[in-house]
């Protein structure tokens, strides 16, 4: 590739494993939008990489493969029609909107590229894009002085040599074992040590006797030896968890899609290595909050406006989108459903935030788990001068997830905030693409 | 005064008012978020500090110049001034209030009374401290430099 004159072309290869079966339609709609928005957020991505590395316009290859169930020959000139629908003979074990393709098309085209697939029934299917990307950042100021190095690369150095055992039961191009017997096997019998176990949800949750028999296992096993399990889900949903665990023994959830930055954040928080945010390869420690915070909206609510500054400014600093309140009633009004906050920083100090006024809070009766406030999304964090009395039982007693001190403390600040990964992927808006074209787009 | 002349003077004076304990490493975090996106932050800041603890302070001498003081009351007011006070780093104000809400909890209005003019004092001394650097800072700006960083060495 060079920058000197010719068009650059890129090739890139994602592998996905198709989804699991769905129970009704809204989970198959949202994965169709979470699929396409992840595809979004990773053209996105590419696209700012690039840009800052080429001057020339570039053209993008994108080829996306899973291991679905395929497309029936008889039904492959159709795919890209709106509202068609591969019907599967007997068992109706797939539905769909059938417009997914039909805007992938479109979005295509826009980019001045072309869409086309291959497909095997059962084995599965490979859609392939091109697009053409114009450098569009030359002058901004944005694009000085920002490291690429950083951008692509967050892998720190603290994982090197250590082991993970992946179980899934597709079949895929790496080494992967398909079941829960066979990965205690591999933990059990190998000669070097296993320090974390990647699980596909729906395996764990196939067989919950069989899940609890191998957890059991784990927990048997010395400490030292035990490895970290990790549960790899796609959405909140199929989780059915309420919220990332951080008791040493219990499996945590990281949600897919996976993204480099996200996973070194979960596992450092969870393996307990990297607890210092000076991360190895020279990443400074705002840089590894910038990761996490950035393009993440975020309410910030506390009584007290030169707090509110203080933390409005911080928050910023490191990317996020920030809004400020003033009090515990007009967050709640903020939080309505169909908000789109990833964080809440709460001031539990405010006047009217204290034993029965905490009513106000999320989570407050255990029956009704963050009823009042749609929390889907959102992760809240208690933000107290008090840190001495402040413990974790007293903030999830009251629905929060966390807490940090104020005014904020870094380390303590990327501890709590990586929860935000263990449990919830980017929010849909972040960097798609969709939801800044025009409705006319849609037409026909 | 050259502009060399000017910075060194402003390292020093920033570097006594760390010395001193009117400033803590809170107001470095503060230093550290003003960027060219955010040029003004701490002087903002620091501004909305003086204003919003101006009336504060009023609200405290007339709570507890009434009949029957209301320590509940006068809590809650310090304890927002020792909120506002720690999150930009002025560090005496704090302090002063940390010891004023000891004596509200034992509704002690004879040290709560002290307590007042204790902070007050701090208060405007704080002002003042501040206003100098500002003014140190613009007067380099002017001259055409720039602000040196605060070097964090022992302090």
């Amino acid at each position: 590739m060079n920058s000197a004159g010719s068009p650059n072309v890129v090739l890139l290869c994602v592998l996905l494993f198709y989804p699991p079966v769905f129970s009704t339609i809204a989970d198959k709609i949202d994965q169709d939008r979470e699929f396409l928005y992840s595809l979004c957020a990773l053209f996105s991505y590419y696209n700012n990489l690039f840009q800052q590395l080429f001057s020339n316009p570039i053209n993008l290859i994108i080829s996306v493969e899973d291991t679905g169930i395929g497309i029936p020959p008889e039904t492959q000139s159709r795919v890209f029609t709106p509202f068609m629908q591969v019907r599967p003979s007997i068992s109706r074990t797939h539905e769909g909107t059938g417009i997914g393709l039909s805007i992938s098309k479109c979005l295509v085209g826009l980019m001045n590229g072309e869409i086309g697939f291959v497909s095997i029934p059962q084995v599965g299917s490979t859609f392939t894009f091109t697009a053409v990307f114009n450098d569009a950042c030359s002058t901004s100021k944005k694009c000085k002085g920002q490291q690429v190095k950083g951008q692509g690369d967050s892998g720190t150095s603290e994982f090197h040599g250590m082991k993970a055992v992946v179980v899934d039961t597709r079949p895929v191009r790496a080494n992967v074992v398909a079941d829960l017997n066979q990965c205690f096997h591999t933990i059990q019998s190998g000669n070097c040590r296993i320090d974390m176990v990647l699980l596909e949800w729906e395996i764990w949750d196939k067989d919950s006797g069989l899940s609890a028999i191998f957890l059991d296992k784990l927990r048997d096993m010395k400490p030292r030896v035990s490895p970290r399990l990790f549960l790899l889900s796609n959405s909140i949903s199929s989780s059915g968890m309420s919220g990332a665990t951080t008791d040493a023994t219990g499996p945590s959830v990281i949600m897919k899609p996976l993204r480099a930055s996200m996973l070194v954040a979960s596992l450092q928080r969870v393996m307990g290595v990297g607890n210092r945010i000076s991360c190895s390869n020279g990443e400074s420690p705002s840089l590894s909050l910038r990761n996490l915070l950035r393009g993440r909206k975020i309410l910030v609510v506390d009584d007290n406006k030169v707090n509110l500054r203080v933390a409005e400014g911080a928050l910023r600093k490191y990317g996020a989108d920030v809004v400020c309140t003033d009090s515990g009633e007009k967050a709640i009004d903020l939080l309505r459903p169909l908000h789109d906050f990833d964080a809440c920083f709460m001031d539990i100090q405010m006047p009217g935030m204290d034993g029965p006024s905490k009513e106000f809070l999320p989570g407050q009766s255990s029956s009704e788990p963050r009823e009042n406030i749609s929390n889907f999304h959102l992760l809240i964090l208690a933000v107290t001068a008090d840190v001495i009395h402040a413990t974790h039982e007293e903030c999830t007693k009251y629905g929060m997830d966390g807490y940090v001190s104020k005014p904020f403390e870094a380390e303590q600040l990327f501890r709590e905030v990586s929860l935000l990964f263990l449990v919830t992927p980017l929010s849909n808006d972040v960097e798609c693409p969709l939801s800044s074209l025009p409705p006319s787009m849609f037409k026909g | 005064m050259e502009v060399g002349q000017m910075q060194r003077r402003l390292v020093e004076f920033t570097k006594s008012l760390f010395m001193e304990g009117f400033l803590d490493g809170q107001f470095l975090q503060l230093q550290q978020l003003q960027d060219e996106s955010n040029p003004d932050f701490v002087v903002e800041v620091v501004s909305l500090f003086f204003q919003d603890s101006e009336k504060l302070l009023n609200d405290l001498t007339s709570a507890l110049e009434q009949q029957n003081v209301d320590f509940k009351k006068v809590d809650a007011h310090v304890h927002q001034l020792k909120g506002s006070s720690s999150s930009i780093g002025a560090q005496r104000v704090k302090n002063a209030c940390v010891v004023f809400r000891s004596f509200c909890e034992e509704q002690n209005l004879e040290g709560c009374m002290r307590c007042l003019q204790q902070v007050k004092q701090e208060f405007y001394l704080a002002k003042n401290k501040f206003e100098t650097l500002f003014t140190l800072e613009q007067q380099i700006l002017a001259a055409g430099g720039s602000i040196p960083a605060t070097e964090i060495t022992s302090f």
